[in-house]
Order: structure tokens, then sequence, then C-alpha cells
């Protein structure tokens, strides 16, 4: 009897050991209970937040649907492309007309930034998706530098629209290996030149563009990867002092952001 | 009977010990859940509405409710109703005086509710009061230039200080070039800046030093996209602030719309149902009249945090319009009428 007594109570003290070893492993996390409980109540609750964001789109300040557009992509953080849609427009939105230039500027590096780290807290358990939002963060930059060119001179210390949209690509890249994904980024290296070219930094952009030149190594189409390295070696080449004939270079319209920096 | 004794006194105590706890519960969730700036401010408590809405709608489900299921004149077989019978021997035997029990209890909370928690998640400290422009004749400006103005009204003697316009915009005429628009007032342009507008329910403010204004006009100065102004699109800001807390106070005796229609029909329907009928018809009538938005609250709620002066329309504009009074008045008028039907109906008595 006694045994018995004491065999019971050594199972209940290694089933609680056991317990206790698990939780300090592995320990819990809620954020797959958060997601059942989103699950759970996206049915009830997006006819609501549909209708709250149209409200605000009708009714509301840009900060407004802004925010209900976060909502309803809490309930569906599934939908990649929503992200980008919604910061687009965030970004794009027009400004206030009696605003000062310095007032708009201000107010659309204010919007960039909520935009980029709403995406760049959706990547945290994107998983697969970080791909699509990866894309999207690239776009940002470069949708609110066409939205307010008064932009270019904040964004000038990091590297330009261009720049920070080729971190990005640099980040996709490396995660997500693809051939037309390492064609995108080769030609949009140009615009990254340029950026560095605006801020001082002849040099930088010498070294991009020599990468410039190598990766269009990999370009599949092979006539149009020899047009554009020679585009490149004699922009190269000009930037290093060498005297170049340039006429080619000022009719590719795909090397527009180098032309103000060539003359 | 004793004072404090009385329907009133019973009811209120009731509904304020039974929905207190919960209320302040739902507040400090509120207060933790809504989105809150951080760093960047992002000026969007309208945003925080459902958060707000939450200990609200627990206030006034908890009122209503234990209302109902308190006062033994809102359902059949009751216990204590022959009593409560014998003590008011009127009409509807308490239940007028239960009912503007449960409305103060209610608005009690939903004030020392919203007082503190409007400023905590960052509303407008003041509110403005705006009206609706309405359009003379034509809404629609082409793209191709054959109309070249469209002028607005707004009601007399009163003083404004800008022009809110949010337009829908058509296909342009040829090659798309943004719509360029002044604003021209009565003698002259109001405000020298130009506004481009390319895209649909794009929000643009045009602020004037203030003054009295009866009639303006938006001027096209070019451009290919047309632009249409349906009704209330375009809004004028008056020159008048209100505090918040006012605003506030005004949104407390619209909250109690829902809850007085709720516990008229409930009334209603007591003289005849027992009491799981009554509390899903008061339940379900609030439900629709709340986060359904059959009717003021909900709206209203947004121009309070939106900080639009809730009486900013003129009496008639907010009859007419889509004002409080609008959509507020059927929920009053059904309500009083549900009451009247229930004073005038003797209780269904099963054989």
């Amino acid at each position: 009897m006694a045994s018995a007594v004491t065999l019971r109570r050594l199972r209940t003290g290694l089933g609680l050991a056991c317990a206790a070893g698990a939780l300090t492993l592995q320990p819990p996390s809620l954020a797959p209970l958060a997601t059942l409980a989103t699950w759970l109540a996206r049915p009830a609750l997006m006819p609501f937040a549909w209708r709250a964001f149209d409200e605000a789109r009708h009714h509301g300040s840009i900060d407004e649907q802004f925010a209900r557009a976060q909502q309803v992509m809490r309930l569906l953080p599934t939908w990649s492309e929503g992200y980008l849609v919604f910061a687009v427009g965030f970004l794009t939105a027009r400004h206030d007309p009696a605003a000062s230039a310095d007032e708009r500027t201000d107010d659309a590096w204010r919007r960039l930034q909520l935009a980029l780290a709403w995406l760049e807290a959706a990547r945290v358990d994107a998983g697969r998706r970080e791909e699509s939002l990866l894309q999207s963060l690239a776009m940002l930059p470069v949708a609110a530098l066409a939205s307010e060119p008064g932009l270019a001179e904040r964004l000038r210390p990091h590297g330009g629209a261009a720049g920070m949209a080729d971190r990005y690509l640099a980040q996709l890249e490396a995660r997500f290996p693809a051939a037309a994904l390492r064609e995108q980024r080769t030609f949009q290296l140009p615009g990254v030149a340029a950026a560095l070219l605006g801020n001082g930094q002849r040099q930088a952009a010498l070294l991009v563009l020599q990468q410039a030149i190598e990766r269009s190594h990999d370009v599949r189409d092979r006539l149009l990867a020899e047009e554009w390295r020679q585009r490149l070696q004699e922009v190269a080449a000009h930037l290093a002092g060498e005297p170049q004939d340039l006429t080619a270079v000022f009719a590719d319209r795909r090397l527009e952001a180098l032309h103000p920096f060539l003359r | 009977m004793t004072k404090g004794r009385g329907p009133f006194g019973l009811v209120l105590r009731r509904c304020l010990g039974l929905a207190t706890l919960p209320t302040l519960l739902a507040t400090l969730l509120a207060w933790w859940l809504a989105p809150r700036s951080e760093g960047e401010p992002l000026a969007a408590a309208a945003a925080a509405e459902p958060w707000v809405a939450l200990p609200l709608l627990c206030a006034a489900a908890i009122c209503t409710l234990a209302t109902a299921g308190f006062w033994p004149m809102f359902a059949q077989g009751r216990p204590g109703a022959d009593m409560v019978r014998r003590l008011h021997p009127r009409r509807l035997q308490g239940g007028g005086r239960a009912i503007a029990a449960a409305l103060v209890a209610q608005a009690l909370l939903t004030t020392a509710v919203l007082l503190p928690l409007l400023p905590a998640i960052g509303a407008p400290a003041k509110a403005n009061a705006q009206v609706t422009a309405t359009a003379d004749r034509d809404v629609l400006l082409p793209g191709d230039g054959s109309v070249g103005e469209l002028a607005f009204t707004v009601p007399a003697g009163r003083t404004y200080r800008a022009v809110t316009i949010r337009p829908l915009a058509g296909a342009p005429a040829d090659g798309l070039v943004p719509t360029r628009l002044h604003l021209h007032g009565d003698d002259g342009a109001l405000s020298e800046h130009e506004i481009a507008v390319d895209d649909s329910l794009q929000v643009f403010q045009l602020r004037f030093a203030p003054r009295p204004l009866r009639h303006f006009r938006l001027v096209r100065n070019g451009g290919t996209v047309p632009l249409l102004f349906p009704p209330g699109s375009v809004t004028v800001q008056l020159d008048a602030a209100h505090p918040t807390w006012a605003n506030a106070l005004l949104l407390v005796l619209v909250l109690l719309l829902p809850s007085w229609l709720a516990l008229g029909l409930g009334c209603l329907c007591g003289r005849a149902a027992a009491l799981p009928t009554t509390a899903t018809v008061v339940a379900a009538l609030l439900f629709v009249a709340t986060v359904g938005e059959l009717g003021p609250a909900a709206s209203a709620l947004r121009r309070v945090l939106r900080g639009e002066w809730l009486l900013g329309e003129s009496l008639f504009a907010s009859l007419t319009g889509g004002g409080v009074l609008r959509t507020g008045l059927p929920l009053l008028l059904v309500g009083c009428a549900a009451m009247f039907v229930a004073s005038r109906v003797q209780p269904w008595r099963r054989r």
C-alpha cells in the first residue's frame, strides 16, 4: 500500500518535472492563439471594418483612413497586396494646399516613415509572404518621391529613393533568389548610383556602377545585356575622367537619373 | 412609499450596481487596446471608435437588460408583479420611471467613461462646427471645360473660416491633367491657394480669414479631370470651436436613444411575453441601433472623435439632411409610440 502511494507520488513528481522542463525548453507562445482568435473573429468583424474604412474615405482624414486600413489588414494579414495598396494610397494623398514646401516635405517624410514601419512590422511573422512585402517596401520610397518631389533632399542621406529601394531589393534577392528579381535590381542600380552622386559620393557611385556592369552578365536577354553593359561602361568611364561620347547614354531613358551628373 | 424605494430609485441602484464594474473594466480594456501614436503622431482618434464604443455598449446593454430583468412589469409571470401592480396602479405600473432610471444610470456611466477616455485616446480638444454646402444648380465640372464654375450656398448669418471639398473624379477627357480649382466668394477670391484634383475622394481644405458668407464658387482653372460634387462632398467650417466635454455630453444624450427604443419596445413586449422574449427583443434592438448603425449613435461617436461639433447644422438642415436629428428622431418617436401603446394595453393573461 505504502509503495503504491510512493509510486503515485513519484509519477506525479516526474510528470510535473517533465512539464516544467517542457515549458522551459519550449515556452508557449500566444501568437498561434491570437491567430486563431483573429481567424474566428474575422467573419464577424470584417464587414464592420470595411464599412468603417469606406466611411473614413468619404468623411475622415487621410490619417484616419490609414489607421482604418491597418485595422482591416490586422484581420486579413495574408492579403499581401493590401499592404501596398493602402500604403501607397497613404503616401500619395494630396497635401494641404496652404502648406509651405517645408511642411509638405515634413508631412511626406512622416507618412513614408509610418508606411515603412507598418510594412516592416508585418514582415516579422509573414513567412513566405515576406517576398511580397519586401517588393512593396522597395516601391514605397519611389512612390513617395514621385508624389512629393521635395522629399529628394530628405532622402539623400539615406541613399535616395533608389538607394532605399535597393536595400530592400538586396534583402529580397538574398532571401528569395530568382533570376527575374536579380535582373530587376540590376536595372535599378543606376538610380542608386545617381543618388550617391547627388550626395557627393563619386567613388561609391562608381562601385555601384561596376557592380551593375558585372551583374549585367546574368541578364538572360544577351542582346539587351550587351547594350546595357556598353551604356554603363560609357557612364563609368566618363565619371572616371575619360572623355566619352555620351549621345547614346543621353538617348537612353533608363539612365535618366544619371543625366544631370554627366553634363 | 419610502423615498428612494420607488421604481426610479430601485432601478437606478440596480443598474449602477450591476453596470459600474463591467463598464470600468471595459473602459480600461478600451484604453489599453485603443491605437495610440508612439513617436510620430498619427492623428486618427476616430480610428479608435470600436474600442471607445466597447464600454459605451457595455453600459447600455447592462442597464437595459438589468431593467428588463429587474422590474417585474417588463415581462409576464415575474415574481413581485402583483405587489407592484397594487403599489403602482397607474397604466405603466412604474415602467416609465424604471426606464427613466435606466437612462439616467446609463447617462451617468457614459459621462464618466467619455470625459476621461476622450482625451486619453487623443481626441481633439476642441470641436469645430461645420455645415454642408448645397450646390445651386450643377454638381458636375466636366473635363472639357464647358462649365467653368460651380456655385454653392451656405446658411446665412454665420461666420465661416474654411471650405473642405472631397469630390469624385471621372476619367479625364484628353490626357490626365489634374483639374485646378480656385475658391471665390461673393466679392473675389476667398483663398489665394489653388488645388489640383486628379483622383476621387481626395480631401482639400481651403482656409480663409473668418467672414460671413452666403454664396461661394469653385472656379475651374484648367485640367482635364471631370469632377462630381455629390451632396455632402463640400462642407464649410464655422468660426466657432466648442470644448470636447460639451460635445461628449451631447453624445451622451444621443447614446440614450437606442436604449430608449429598446426599453420602450421591451415594455410593450412585456405586456404579453415572458422574460426571455423581452430580453431578446431588448438586446436585438440595442444591437441593431448601435452596432448596426440604425440611428445616430455610431456616427455621432465618430464625429466627436473627429472633433466635429454635433450641433453644427441648423435644426432644419439636421432634420432634412443626414444630421443627428434626422436619424435620431425616428428612434425617439418609435420609443414614445411603444410606451403610449404599452400604457393603453392591458397585460395579456394566460388562462
